[in-house]
């Protein structure tokens, strides 16, 4: 016996688009012929369970509810897609995700990431907390056309405070470097920071494997030491007013131009290629007397297949500088720091090199392993750069991806200085580019 | 004290609620689950990989842990435990399909031209009478073998009844495209230098307007026809079986495509099973590596991945690889117990339950060897005994899947009532899976409330097919049998259960469940 059905071929179509607004759905099918569920011994238990849990999962479910992230607008780093990216429609859906990020000597922060996509624009709002001195809210508005290249327009906000950073003072050894003025036999400082900033950027990608960024920045930073007075304060460490940028606020404007050349088939996945990136931009200080710099730089990397095409080995290497006229002053939150650099990222000088070799496999779909190791030193010029003195760390790391997402990362690295472990979910890689940029 | 006492008195007395069997309505079965109503037409969902992987590894595991409910019954069952016809599934196609009725469209005529998607062995195409066409095209160094799989594995799944795209072996050359001749020309100078005609799998693609993937676990939000869970669907659980029959490497969303068939506003959405390029160990070859060449990408055992940093060794060919070129690493042997595709997980596979699998194998073991064959000549292999020698195959490990997941249940059908007497067929005996000289059964009868209502009798009628007379003392108007086969001493985990209604001496089927 059939269900009473309205036969589709016979339907008058002009009259049902007519009347489709005031169309009745179809009913709910019941196929079961059941009358009464089973039940089994034991089942009301569950059913008390199930409701005391009802709460969180619901949570949990909303958490995941649908999704449409659009390629690189989670990422701390500015991405123009590839012409593929744009062949499929992205309309109307809103997705949430959990962010996690745990990292040795820095607080646990949990959050969420909120992102909501339509045809050519998307948007993601992420806020984190790890405490009250440790928070981000961070909003993205993304435009992307493919018309007649790809083109992306961006907008960005954040605010965030970070707690329990440490300022050891510049170089290499900063211990030894008598630009620092140290006031006793301690070695690091512990401060905290709060930071505003706005990105606007333009990316363009001219041709296949090339693109092209222009962006401009306006961040506002606050450093004083943490609260409650835990770790060293600065002018316990530091002869007060040694240090340019210390316990004041610094505005800076930063506007750059980077050109990237990356001929792999996929940003994240592990798939041969090369990479070469340059940048060059000024930053001036706003309602400051100083604060008036030049940021150049360069990055290359070779993604080289071994044995197998998803194994590949990857040297690389990272050069960061900052330049300035003399009598200026460079905060020293401006100064090039070490993002690439896999151990404590507590270095930082006018100069940085970071020298990387990484062995990245497949281990099975959206999994890859990651076994690596870094060199890593700051100078104050590029003329002082030596591979003398370097610090080095190794390490493990295993990943989720997609193509063009890094979607989460469990990891530990060893150095001489101890041993690091992040894990995280939801959360941007590493630091990104220079507006991204801790 | 006396609230700890109290709480855990309510707590014993919750889980003592005993056991209560379902009960049916007195009505026929439903053969058609009519979820082909107009509507309008949904927005296409195309397959996002970021939100799948953060569905599949991070929301399911936390869901499931807090999720203390038994999986359910699958919600596309009729109450004589069968799937009815619908926009997923033709019901009524196994075993009694005509096999000229799978290719409607056909393969591609001439001229074609491009439209778009020139992949690195892929192709979208239109036939000169407008139709669209996917083309996909072999591993270089082993020609047939994905272009076989695709097409056979698109016509078994067919004749037991899902609703696939048609798949054809075709050969092309560049004369066949005259407006894009120079850019087909290129493509296959690069895809493979050596042909002139290219093999490749034509996929009569997209069939209406193509939605994109169906999602693993839920309905389509703006299709008010799909009301079942899919991860609740009886056909996307049984794929579990049918993935270790036919050894899907893959299995997921990407597989299963939703198409709007009709005029907007007029038309409905249909459910389609495609991809299977990577089923018959199509895709677990052991390629010949020239030297200095790269080897494939790794498969297999994730760990074994992860501690030999990805350096293994190909595994050695296997003697069906190093004889049948055209067949990839497809071997009788199979264990439907461990089956699973390759990560990430596909959730309508983990909630198969012994009753899904059950009609799974009836269904294919439905398929006679005449429409096994058929599908198999759709492979179009060249090479002489490729085609027995995978029939072969094919029969062997069917009736292995099949004797696991009969197993797991007490394999019995009513197939028909005369009077109180019901005639029973013990479906492991009648594959020859299990042997009738060591099985015995125990039928049981209950009321609709689960209270006995007679005494329980044991059965050896030593017989596939046999029949059970209803004890007079047992009849109630509302009446439960369940049998319970047993293997030697060893009884089945889930009994056979009959629900019929009793009234003037004539017992009337009502609902199944196994």
């Amino acid at each position: 016996m059939k269900l009473s059905r309205m036969p589709a071929t016979a339907c008058s179509c002009v009259a049902l688009l007519a009347s489709e607004a005031n169309a009745e759905p179809p009913r709910k099918q019941d196929v079961s012929g059941v009358a009464q569920p089973e039940r089994f011994t034991g089942d009301l238990l569950r059913s008390g369970a199930g409701a005391l849990l009802f709460v969180p999962r619901e949570l949990a479910s909303l958490l995941f509810f649908t999704s449409g992230a659009a390629v690189g607008i989670v990422e701390n780093e500015q991405v123009v897609p590839r012409v593929r990216d744009f062949l499929f429609s992205r309309d109307g859906r809103i997705g949430f995700f959990p962010t996690l990020f745990v990292e040795t000597g820095s607080s646990f922060n949990v959050g969420g990431r909120m992102i909501a996509s339509a045809d050519t624009a998307a948007t993601t709002l992420r806020a984190g907390y790890g405490g009250p001195d440790a928070n981000v809210v961070e909003s993205r508005l993304r435009f992307a056309r493919l018309t007649p290249v790809p083109i992306v327009l961006s907008f960005e906000g954040m605010h965030d405070r970070r707690t329990g950073l440490g300022y050891p003072g510049i170089g290499q050894d900063p211990r030894g470097d008598p630009r620092n003025r140290f006031v006793s036999t301690l070695t690091q400082a512990s401060y905290q920071e709060r930071r505003e900033r706005v990105i606007a950027s333009l990316g363009i990608r001219p041709v296949r494997d090339l693109e092209v960024f222009l962006s401009s920045s306006y961040s506002q930073r606050f450093s004083d030491d943490v609260s409650g007075g835990v770790g060293p304060r600065f002018d316990d460490v530091f002869a007060p007013g040694s240090v340019p940028g210390w316990s004041r606020t610094t505005r800076q404007v930063y506007t750059e131009l980077a050109l990237r050349l990356d001929t792999r088939e996929a940003r994240v996945a592990p798939v041969p290629g090369t990479l070469i990136e340059g940048y060059g931009g000024t930053s001036r200080g706003v309602k400051q007397e100083h604060g008036r710099f030049l940021r150049v730089g360069a990055r290359a990397a070779g993604f080289i297949s071994v044995y197998r095409r998803t194994n590949v080995l990857i040297p690389k290497i990272v050069i960061d500088g900052v330049a300035y006229s003399s009598g200026e002053q460079v905060p020293f939150s401006e100064l090039a720091r070490q993002p690439d650099f896999r151990g404590f990222n507590t270095r930082r000088d006018f100069t940085s090199m970071v020298l990387s070799l990484d062995y990245r496999w497949k281990v099975q779909r959206f999994v890859a392993a990651r076994l690596f190791v870094d060199a890593a030193t700051v100078a104050p010029s590029a003329r002082d750069l030596s591979l003398k003195g370097m610090r080095y760390v190794g390490g493990f790391e295993v990943d989720l991806y997609t193509a063009n997402t890094e979607l989460a990362r469990l990891g530990v690295s060893v150095s001489p200085e101890g041993a690091l472990f992040v894990f995280s979910f939801g959360v941007a890689p590493r630091f990104g580019d220079r507006q991204h940029r801790d | 004290m006396t609230r700890a006492l109290s709480t855990c008195c309510f707590a014993l007395s919750l889980a003592a609620c005993g056991y209560r069997p379902v009960r049916f309505v007195d009505a026929p079965p439903v053969s058609h689950a009519d979820d082909e109503s107009p509507v309008p037409m949904p927005k296409p969902d195309p397959l996002e990989p970021k939100a799948y992987l953060a569905d599949v590894y991070l929301r399911r595991p936390i869901m499931d842990a807090l999720d203390a409910a038994r999986i359910p019954d699958a919600g596309d069952v009729n109450s004589i435990d069968e799937v009815p016809g619908s926009s997923w599934f033709v019901a009524d196609r196994a075993g009694r399909s005509r096999l000229s009725d799978y290719a409607v469209d056909g393969p591609p005529r001439s001229p074609l031209r491009v439209t778009g998607g020139l992949g690195a062995d892929t192709l979208s195409i239109a036939d000169a009478r407008g139709l669209p066409y996917r083309m996909r095209a072999d591993v270089v160094g082993r020609p047939e073998m994905r272009t076989a799989a695709d097409a056979i594995a698109s016509r078994l799944l067919w004749a037991i009844g899902y609703i696939t795209p048609e798949v054809h072996v075709v050969h092309i050359r560049s004369e066949d495209f005259p407006a894009d001749r120079g850019q087909v020309e290129h493509w296959l100078q690069v895809h493979d230098p050596r042909q002139s005609s290219h093999r490749m799998a034509a996929t009569r693609w997209p069939i209406g307007t193509d939605l994109g993937a169906a999602s693993a676990t839920f309905t389509r939000a703006d299709d008010p026809n799909d009301q079942v869970p899919h991860v609740d669907r009886r056909t996307l659980r049984g794929l579990r079986v049918l993935g270790a029959w036919l050894d899907f490497k893959t299995m997921g969303p990407q597989k299963t495509l939703d198409a709007y068939v009709g005029a907007p506003g007029c038309g409905h959405v249909v459910h389609y099973l495609a991809g299977f390029e990577d089923t018959l160990g199509a895709d677990k070859v052991s390629s010949k590596v020239a030297k200095g060449a790269l080897h494939p990408d790794c498969g297999g055992n994730p760990f074994l991945n992860l501690v030999t940093l990805g350096l293994q060794p190909d595994p050695p060919p296997s003697a069906m690889e190093r004889k049948y070129h055209a067949i990839g690493s497809f071997e009788e042997e199979v264990h439907p117990e461990r089956y699973r595709p390759e990560l990430p997980p596909y959730e309508p596979l983990d909630h198969t339950l012994p009753s899904d699998g059950f009609w799974a194998s009836r269904r294919m073991m439905g398929l006679g060897e005449e429409q096994i064959r058929w599908a198999v000549e759709g492979g179009g292999f060249t090479q002489r005994g490729t085609a027995a020698h995978l029939v072969h195959v094919l029969e062997v490990r069917r009736r292995a899947v099949a004797a696991w997941w009969t197993a797991q249940v007490s394999p019995l059908v009513l197939e028909g009532v005369e009077g109180l007497r019901l005639q029973l067929h013990d479906y492991a005996l009648v594959w020859g899976l299990a042997a009738a000289g060591t099985t015995s059964y125990r039928a049981e009868f209950l009321d609709a409330r689960g209270a006995e209502s007679g005494a329980s009798v044991r059965l050896e009628p030593r017989t596939a097919c046999w029949e059970m007379e209803l004890p007079q003392g047992a009849l109630a108007p509302y009446l439960i049998v369940r049998i319970t086969a047993l293997r030697g001493a060893f009884p089945k985990p889930r009994p056979a259960q009959f629900h019929l209604m009793i009234a003037n001496g004539n017992a009337r089927l009502v609902g199944v469940r196994h």
